[in-house]
């Protein structure tokens, strides 16, 4: 019985059908070559090392590392999480918890009519993969470069909305405040409003 | 009786006891030098540090992990045999330090207004009794992976004091070489024959095979495969824990320091100088040989932490197969060039004799292993004519040049046909 | 030895002092090894005392000026012959548990007779041999390794290589007996993997199924369950079926819930 799967080629393979043939084995190198490894370590002793000797030397991150995530703010200080959950549901580890709550006049924390009221992170499961940044339709997730986040209890590992904040730059009115006036949500969205106005409250 | 056996038999009993104390010292202090140098050497040849956080250098380390493991909860499993669950880690580190005291560590001293060597005794059997504790050490090895009550410490143990025996074995082979021409197998007799010409030089053969035997002596790398990780958990160790692994970690380094110092004494010439620095044999009132000494000891950890970070793991049957079927015939054929060579000298047979014994040895040598080759060469042709053609569709590229496919056997369908 | 000779200059035919020492407190402990040796449970322990027999035996070798016979002693009796004990005590596992009922009829009996006819012989020959002791002095004028290599290997020659000869044919002897050769060629991989995916093969094509996971119980002695709820007894390990160790799957099977059954009952 003939294996259709490979083609014959003039008996060749039913000659060689009688027995399974061992592959040739070009045996060892010789003692010369194999000593040249004893080389390589002794030349790899007087490199420069790879340690990097952490906290004394810290190295900078690379630009777009995944460090700790931040909730960024429009210039003018409102925040632009709108409470959405994307960013929730493309988590793979679920390590995020959105509430969303209705802005309203009084308290306005976002542009348009939601906001972020709860935002958590759990960093005990979240794996730095920045799904969610790729998720947040207003760019208000990213990510910083901050990556000394261990701790020592449970609890403290859970980061609520006021650890991700961003923090008020100067220029910026703290929510809860009106949008910038004769503006509105869309306006924010596409980066047209770049300062506070006067009427929105003392600037920080 | 030999000089140094004068010397020594006329100490008092109290300079025994604290000779006895500095080469345990010395064992002890030398096995956490050696620990700290194999992690920052091996490291340094991965391109890393080693530890460098406890101690200055990581000095300490050594001993942080003594100390932590001798405080580490101690488990004796349901299935152990408690006697000789206790007893074989004490058995292994006994044995280790007491091949220290043949090992003449100076040259003719003066300690405590007593002229006398730094060595405990000298044995007129000294060698030899090296080799009998180490062949009461294998019962450690033995007796920790059966006590353990569990197949694959039992299978560890079993498989690791096989090859401590096999090795040894090739090791006493290499060792006769040396007896031979020194005249004796005491210690310090060895050390005073290699006054001229030490006999890695003159013995160059039994100083390879002492060197390979000794590594594979002591289960280090690349013939460590009865404790390596990935195999047989932690070999006849595994259900150690706390200070009692503690003393099978000190015993193996003991022991690869015990093998070097022995090395040294036997091949290195020992305390003496490099040949042409002489003079520095009396410095600091002959103290300045233990220097000697331990240069070249530290030369063989180094040349033992080398390997280790160099070479791949050889499988168990492979290095139990070069020992067997490599080692001990290569040893006996030499020891059987070298008595010749050693009754012509002594007997003073002519030059003519001699020459024409080694040039006939030296071409039995080579017509052997011309035989040897042209046999390689016909099975590799052999197997190299069995070759046809590949087939029509792509086929990867093959590093080797013999390619085969191997096709459903006829006689295998015909069995099955018969079924 | 030569440390205790320069020490303690001794008459011969006296023990000194430390050479007393030595006896008094090793001998008991051998003596106590040898008789505990015969009363002990297990057979490890039974090898253990013997060995510490035989270093007590070197170590008065040492004692008595013979410090080559000693150490050979130590390397040949303890490091070889001993470990080649305990390597089958451990591998083969000798318990006190076996049977001492004899199949051969008889045999104590031809055994003492044997034995003591063997003792005879040997009294007897060794006792015609002796033709007074020299003395160790005498023998080790030369030292100890080199009297024993004259005597060796000039008046008992032919002794020495007859026995070394028979330990020889010992070893390949039973390197023969115990040698096996395959009766038929052994199945290359190829052949096996063929021979697997044949209908009706005893070899599995695939890895066979686990062993059933449950909420209360997933060790490996519980037969996973199939798609129409029937154990599959080829998921449970054959050393187990073998042992009866094998649990029944309804304690921990979930039952069907009646249509309006509430659950949280």
């Amino acid at each position: 019985m003939s294996n259709e799967l490979i083609p014959s080629k003039d008996g060749a393979l039913e000659r060689a059908a009688q027995e399974s043939i061992p592959v040739a084995n070009t045996g060892p190198a010789s003692l010369g070559k194999q000593s040249q490894g004893f080389g390589v370590t002794f030349a790899t002793m007087f490199k420069k090392v790879n340690t990097e000797q952490y906290p004394e030397e810290k190295v900078p991150t690379a630009p777009r590392f995944h460090g700790r995530h931040q909730l960024n703010r429009y210039p003018d200080g409102l925040e632009r999480c709108i409470g959405c959950e994307l960013c929730a549901w493309a988590c793979p580890a679920d390590a995020i918890y959105v509430e969303g709550a209705s802005n309203t006049e009084d308290g306005r924390f976002s542009p348009g009519e939601r906001y972020g009221r709860v935002y958590q992170i759990n960093y005990l499961r979240c794996i730095f993969c920045g799904l969610c940044i790729e998720a947040c339709p207003t760019r208000a997730l990213t990510m910083t470069n901050e990556y000394e986040l261990a701790d020592d209890g449970r609890e403290k590992l859970i980061y609520e909305k006021q650890d991700l904040l961003a923090p008020l730059m100067p220029g910026m009115v703290k929510p809860p405040h009106a949008m910038f006036p004769g503006t509105d949500d869309g306006d924010y969205y596409r980066g047209q409003v770049t300062g506070a106005h006067p009427s929105q409250g003392e600037q920080v | 009786m030999s000089e140094v056996q004068q010397l020594l038999g006329n100490d008092p009993g109290w300079l025994t006891l604290v000779k006895a104390l500095i080469v345990f010292v010395f064992a002890v202090l030398m096995t956490l030098m050696s620990i700290w140098g194999e992690r920052r050497i091996v490291a340094r040849m991965q391109m890393r540090l080693g530890p460098n956080r406890t101690g200055p250098f990581g000095l300490v380390q050594g001993l942080a992990d003594g100390v932590k493991l001798a405080l580490k909860e101690d488990i004796i499993p349901k299935a152990a045999d408690a006697v000789v669950f206790v007893l074989a880690p004490i058995i292994a580190a006994t044995t280790c330090f007491m091949s220290f005291a043949v090992i003449p560590m100076t040259g003719k001293v003066k300690l405590f207004g007593h002229e006398t060597t730094m060595q405990l005794t000298d044995l007129p059997v000294g060698v030899l009794y090296i080799l009998s504790i180490a062949s009461i050490g294998v019962y450690g090895i033995v007796l920790a992976g059966w006590s353990s009550g569990s197949t694959y410490p039992l299978l560890g143990g079993l498989r690791s004091s096989a090859q401590v025996i096999s090795y040894e074995v090739a090791m006493g082979l290499s060792l006769v070489a040396v007896f031979l021409y020194a005249g004796s197998m005491s210690t310090s007799d060895i050390i005073d024959a290699q006054n001229k010409i030490w006999y890695a030089i003159v013995l160059f053969p039994s100083f390879v095979i002492y060197v390979i035997s000794m590594v594979g002596e002591t289960n280090r790398a690349p013939f460590d495969l009865a404790e390596a990780e990935g195999e047989l958990v932690g070999g006849f160790h595994t259900e150690y824990s706390s200070l009692k692994f503690a003393l099978f970690f000190l015993a193996e380094y003991v022991n690869i320091i015990t093998v070097s110092a022995l090395a040294t004494t036997l091949f290195l010439g020992g305390y003496h100088a490099l040949p042409g620095l002489t003079f520095t044999e009396s410095w600091l009132g002959g103290y300045f040989t233990f220097f000697w000494f331990l240069a070249k000891v530290l030369a063989f950890l180094f040349f033992f932490i080398w390997l280790r970070g160099t070479l791949p793991r050889l499988r168990y049957d492979q290095f139990m197969k070069f020992g067997w079927k490599v080692l001990i015939p290569a040893s006996l054929v030499w020891i059987m060039l070298v008595s010749t060579l050693r009754v012509f000298s002594l007997q003073g047979t002519s030059r003519a004799y001699v020459l024409g014994f080694v040039v006939g040895a030296i071409l039995l040598g080579l017509g052997a292993s011309s035989i040897y080759d042209k046999t390689k060469k016909r099975k590799a042709g052999e197997v190299a004519a069995l070759v046809y053609d590949a087939p029509d569709f792509a086929v990867p590229q093959l590093p080797m040049s013999v390619s085969t496919f191997v096709v459903p056997s006829a006689a295998a369908s015909k069995e099955s046909a018969s079924e | 030895m030569n440390l205790i000779l320069a020490a303690n200059p001794f008459t011969p035919g006296q023990t000194g002092t430390p050479e007393a020492v030595l006896f008094w407190i090793l001998a008991p402990l051998a003596v106590l090894a040898a008789v505990s040796m015969i009363f002990v449970k297990k057979a490890v322990h039974s090898a253990l005392l013997l060995a510490w027999v035989m270093i007590t035996l070197a170590i008065f070798y040492i004692a008595e000026d013979a410090p080559f016979l000693g150490i050979v002693q130590i390397v040949v009796y303890t490091g070889a012959v001993m470990m080649l004990f305990l390597f089958i005590l451990m591998l083969v596992g000798v318990d006190s548990s076996d049977s001492l009922v004899e199949t051969i009829k008889g045999q104590r009996v031809m055994a003492m007779i044997g034995a003591l006819g063997f003792a005879v012989l040997l009294i007897g020959a060794i006792g015609r041999s002796y033709t007074g002791f020299a003395g160790l002095t005498a023998a080790n004028t030369d030292g100890n390794v080199e009297g024993l290599a004259q005597l060796l290997f000039t008046r008992y020659v032919w002794a020495f290589e007859v026995v070394s000869a028979l330990l020889i044919t010992a070893a390949l002897g039973a390197m023969v007996l115990g040698h096996r050769e395959r009766s038929s060629e052994r199945p290359t991989q190829r052949e096996l993997s063929i021979l697997r995916f044949r209908p009706g093969s005893k070899l599995p094509g695939a890895p066979l199924p686990n062993p059933g996971v449950y909420a209360l119980h997933n060790a490996v002695d519980v037969p996973a369950l199939l798609p129409d709820g029937t154990p599959d007894p080829s998921s449970v390990s054959r050393v187990l079926k073998a042992r009866g160790d094998v649990l029944d799957t309804k304690a921990f099977e979930m039952h069907t819930i009646e249509e309006g059954e509430d659950e949280s009952k």
